[in-house]
């Protein structure tokens, strides 16, 4: 569990001594200070931002860099919203103004590989960026052809929008297309997978987006596994809101997704042929394809990490966060990215002060909308086990209470908002 | 109503100071408080201030924070999300982000 954390610390600081930018951790001359370790942290979504944002404020003396390949970063999180046509694309986009004000310094490029031997990371067009730590928050990569007939052409017809922005936009555009009376069908892949319950709020906000424009519509939900986050909740919704609108099949039903025929827009399960107007495919995912180039999946697809540090368990003095790993009992959420960020900021500081890391503690709340004015949730606060895993609180934790008056579901959906105001705030400032 | 949560409050109040004599036996292993507070600002906002419409902890004093966090464990005031959030917390942390937010109250 604490693998290799001193030695670890160790050979930072011998690079430190060594490097060029040797500097501040331990003089104290201003001009030293202002030279600080060199934290280089890739993605600028719920964990880089965090992190990036937490390192400078625990520790002003880090030269933080963080690498984003957009000029702007598109939540995934609240994007349901926009794909049901409640709110515009604008308000779930961040820039990044905010990072660069508290000094961090904001490099727009894709990293296309990571070299530990030489503890740099490489840009695509020739940069690259040396680092003393390495934080990676890479979301995920979908793959490609594991529903056979789903590859990023049949995306371009076929959307997963499970990625936010132009995908987004384009689920939106064929909704507003489709004609009442049309079948919209999300295909859900198996678990682990970004944001679990994500696609059931999906369903539930085009459900609304339909019942009030093209009543005779229908959702069918194909699903590869028999249970989902919130099943019960999201069922007394569905039943509540848009009674007969939303269908869902799971695998034992012979829910699952086999192949797509993206010209034909046929969605073929193992058993039955479907006949979409509009096709919402979740493809399986794994880690970013980038984490490969230093073995940091370890041949799967998902990284292992020291859940005390996110330090990876693979190779030293690089740090991983959110979708991409695997964090024991805590789901691929925004909210917990954040959260694991925050850990992972006091973790490295203390690491490159050789100071031992505090005790963790760890928090996720997953608000699902089912309507503007519905909300449900589920939330947890985890702690590290005996074994270094990252584990709910026994007794604490749950979801919303079944069968609540409609109040209570509002006040969710009002705190919804409010959540998205204040991650988005502690994000991007 | 406001009756009721004043009642609640000074319920709240009286656990409290035994949640202080408890505080002093916090393990080497407790999360340190600044970690604590940062978890809870993923919701209230970044240092308690809160943007959106999930209260801010930053108005409140000591007294206040302590009492609601041990009335939302006991589930002595209604909540959507945080009487289940409350649960995890020991008395000493409680005590911590009472300590951390709150502004000690005017005697």
């Amino acid at each position: 569990m604490t693998h290799g954390r001193l030695p670890t610390s160790r050979r930072g600081l011998l690079k430190l001594a060594g490097g060029a930018a040797v500097a501040g951790l331990f003089a104290s001359g201003t001009h030293a200070r202002a030279r600080g370790a060199r934290v280089v942290v890739v993605g600028a979504g719920f964990g880089g931002a965090t992190c990036a944002r937490y390192l400078r404020r625990l520790a002003p003396e880090l030269d933080v860099t963080l690498v984003e390949r957009g000029k702007r970063f598109v939540t995934c999180p609240f994007s349901n919203l926009v794909v049901a046509g409640l709110q515009g694309p604008g308000t779930i986009t961040h820039g990044f103004e905010g990072l660069r004000r508290e000094g961090i310094t904001v490099v727009e490029a894709e990293a296309v590989a990571i070299e530990p031997d030489g503890a740099t990371l490489r840009l695509a067009g020739g940069g690259s960026l040396p680092y003393e730590r390495l934080v990676l928050s890479p979301g995920i990569d979908l793959k490609w052809n594991a529903i056979e007939g789903y590859d990023e052409a049949a995306a371009a017809h076929m959307p997963h929008a499970w990625k936010a922005g132009a995908q987004t936009a384009l689920l939106r555009r064929q909704l507003e297309a489709m004609e009442d009376g049309g079948l919209v069908v999300i295909a859900v892949p198996e678990s682990p997978y970004r944001c679990p319950p994500g696609p059931y709020e999906r369903a539930s906000l085009i459900a609304d987006y339909l019942s009030r424009e093209k009543p005779r519509s229908k959702v069918l939900i194909l699903d590869a596994k028999d249970g989902f986050s919130k099943q019960g909740l999201f069922r007394e919704g569905w039943d509540r809101l848009y009674p007969g609108l939303v269908e869902w099949v799971g695998f034992s039903g012979g829910g699952n997704v086999a192949a797509v025929s993206p010209g034909a827009m046929e969605v073929r399960t193992d058993f039955e042929t479907f006949r979409a107007d509009v096709a919402n495919i979740i493809p399986p995912q794994r880690a970013p394809s980038l984490v490969d180039t230093a073995g940091l999946a370890a041949g799967g697809d998902w990284c292992q990490v020291d859940q005390r540090t996110f330090e990876s368990a693979a190779v030293p003095n690089i740090h991983l966060l959110g979708d991409a790993i695997l964090a024991g009992g805590m789901p691929k959420s925004g909210f917990s990215a954040n959260s694991q960020a925050k850990v992972c900021a006091r973790a490295i500081v203390a690491l490159l002060r050789e100071e031992e890391p505090p005790e963790p503690v760890y928090i996720n709340t997953c608000y699902s909308l089912l309507a503007a004015d519905y909300g449900i949730s589920v939330a947890a606060v985890y702690r590290l086990d005996d074994e270094g895993e990252i584990a709910p609180v026994p007794g604490s934790g749950g979801v919303s209470p079944a069968d609540a008056p409609l109040e209570f579901r509002r006040a969710e959906a009002e705190y919804a908002r409010g959540w998205y105001a204040s991650i988005t705030a502690d994000m991007y400032g | 109503m406001k009756r009721r949560l004043a009642m609640r409050l000074a319920a709240g109040l009286l656990v409290a100071a035994v949640a202080d004599m408890t505080a002093a036996n916090a393990g080497e292993s407790a999360p340190a408080a600044a970690l604590l507070a940062e978890m809870c600002g993923t919701c209230h906002g970044p240092d308690g201030r809160s943007p959106g419409s999930i209260p801010a902890l930053a108005p409140l004093n000591d007294e206040a924070v302590r009492a609601f966090l041990i009335a939302y464990r006991a589930g002595d005031i209604e909540a959507t999300v945080m009487g289940r959030i409350a649960r995890a917390l020991t008395d000493a942390e409680i005590e911590a982000l009472a300590r951390h937010f709150g502004k000690p109250a005017e005697p």
